[in-house]
């Protein structure tokens, strides 16, 4: 889905649905594979369980806005300003819950 | 236009009565004048030209221009690519922007190409400038000062390999105060020039209004700096008691020198974290303007919830307490 060059991720795929990655293991890469995205970076420390927004946390509100952009682009979802919570936005892990439920409501 | 924050000039035949390359050297008086009263105002002034380099540079030297643009771009690309380069390297939106142009052709062909900027003649800009009094702030007459030292700080991130590091060695300090008569002006270009970072629930003139009601309200400014430069005020906070325990943000506004990994969390953190504040909980809410949704995901980061069925935010005084800060990022508070 995704090379790597000079570090920098190349994104082969701009588009996803929920038929692509449909599954639990999909999502959480192709969430993982987002958030390198943003960050420029190939992903390799970001876990499952990482959180996204602690003080050492991957993400500051600039960041998250281009994560948030690429999440509904990807998924060709729009997420309303009522699901921008701190439960959802955690972790990769707890993206990927809310994403589930999203596609299955669109599905 | 929303708010005249940068003006992007031509050079030949606009700020030059004729062209650099063909010997002319006059500058065009209305320019001339346009230019120094923009200076004073704080307004951020770039250059966009087709010149080679070496002649303009010996323009900038023979005219004495070295601080007062805070961006060129000199090259043969087209000029709607140069003024893009522009907006998106000073962070400026189109809105907030002109082009300064004396070829109408120009003029048109820029603002069907760059969505939302103006393009103005000498003339539109001198009846601007007329038309518009404004009160300079110190924030304000720094203004394009902080561009340029933003642009080095810019520049040393750059050559870093850690940005973490290089965050611990800025000495980034905010301090934390409560608002005073002084700082009715700069809270005021806070409410209206700040478009991203605003809660903006409240009509600026509505929201001045409130600053110095009596009883139980709290307006806390926050004032940054590093070892590149005093940002100034930055921040500002309105909160009114309601009951006891609970504290509603009426007015929030955080400007975009807080860009940097974390700072802008800080200073949210800091200004609800003020001595004279203390409340079980805050509320606020939130509006979305066109412009301000990352507000909204900076609340979120903060861990203010949506209430359900509402536009409200909520956020625990415990969470608030518990929320760990960077640690490059030296938070103080002090009286006015």
């Amino acid at each position: 889905m995704a090379q790597f060059e000079q570090g920098r991720v190349i994104d082969q795929v701009t588009k996803l649905n929920g038929k692509h990655a449909s599954s639990k293991g999909e999502l959480i890469e192709t969430v993982i594979h987002l958030i390198a995205m943003t960050l420029g970076n190939n992903g390799g420390k970001i876990k499952p369980e990482t959180p996204l927004f602690s003080s050492h946390g991957v993400f500051d509100s600039v960041g998250l806005l281009e994560f948030v952009l690429r999440l509904e682009d990807t998924f060709s979802i729009s997420i309303p300003d009522e699901d921008l919570d701190p439960d959802v936005f955690q972790s990769p892990q707890t993206i990927v819950t809310y994403l589930n439920s999203r596609l299955q409501q669109d599905a | 236009m929303r708010i005249l924050k940068l003006v992007i000039w031509d050079l030949d035949e606009t700020i030059i009565a004729g062209a650099l390359e063909e010997g002319d050297e006059g500058i065009n008086p209305a320019a001339a004048d346009a230019m120094s009263q923009l200076r004073q105002r704080g307004v951020l002034q770039a250059l966009a030209t087709q010149n080679q380099p070496q002649v303009f540079q010996a323009a900038v030297d023979k005219f004495g221009w070295e601080d007062l643009f805070v961006q060129t771009e000199v090259d043969l690309a087209p000029k709607a690519k140069k003024l893009r380069r522009i907006l998106d390297r000073l962070g400026v939106d189109p809105l907030d922007a002109t082009l300064v142009d004396e070829d109408p052709f120009e003029r048109d062909s820029i603002t069907a190409q760059v969505l939302g900027i103006s393009a103005w003649s000498i003339a539109d800009l001198q009846a601007y400038i007329e038309n518009k009094t404004v009160t300079v702030t110190e924030e304000g007459r720094r203004r394009p000062a902080m561009y340029i030292e933003q642009q080095a700080r810019a520049r040393d991130e750059e050559a870093t390999d850690n940005y973490l590091d290089f965050l611990r060695s800025c000495d980034i300090r905010i301090k934390i105060r409560s608002y005073g008569q002084e700082d009715a002006e700069r809270v005021r270009e806070l409410l209206t020039r700040t478009h991203r970072m605003n809660l903006g629930v409240l009509p600026v003139a509505e929201a001045i209004a409130r600053l110095n009601q009596p009883g139980e309200h709290h307006v806390v400014v926050a004032e940054m700096r590093d070892n590149y430069g005093d940002m100034g005020r930055c921040g500002v906070i309105h909160l009114r008691a309601d009951g006891s325990n609970e504290g509603i943000i009426e007015s929030l506004a955080i400007s975009c020198r807080t860009r940097a990994r974390g700072l802008s969390l800080a200073m949210l953190a800091g200004l609800l974290r003020h001595p004279r504040v203390e409340f079980k909980r805050f509320r606020c809410r939130y509006i979305f303007n066109g412009f301000n949704r990352p507000l909204r995901l900076l609340l979120m980061v903060a861990g203010f919830k949506p209430q359900a069925g509402t536009d409200e935010l909520m956020l625990s005084n415990g969470q608030l307490t518990n929320m760990e800060l960077p640690d490059w990022v030296h938070l103080s508070y002090g009286s006015v």
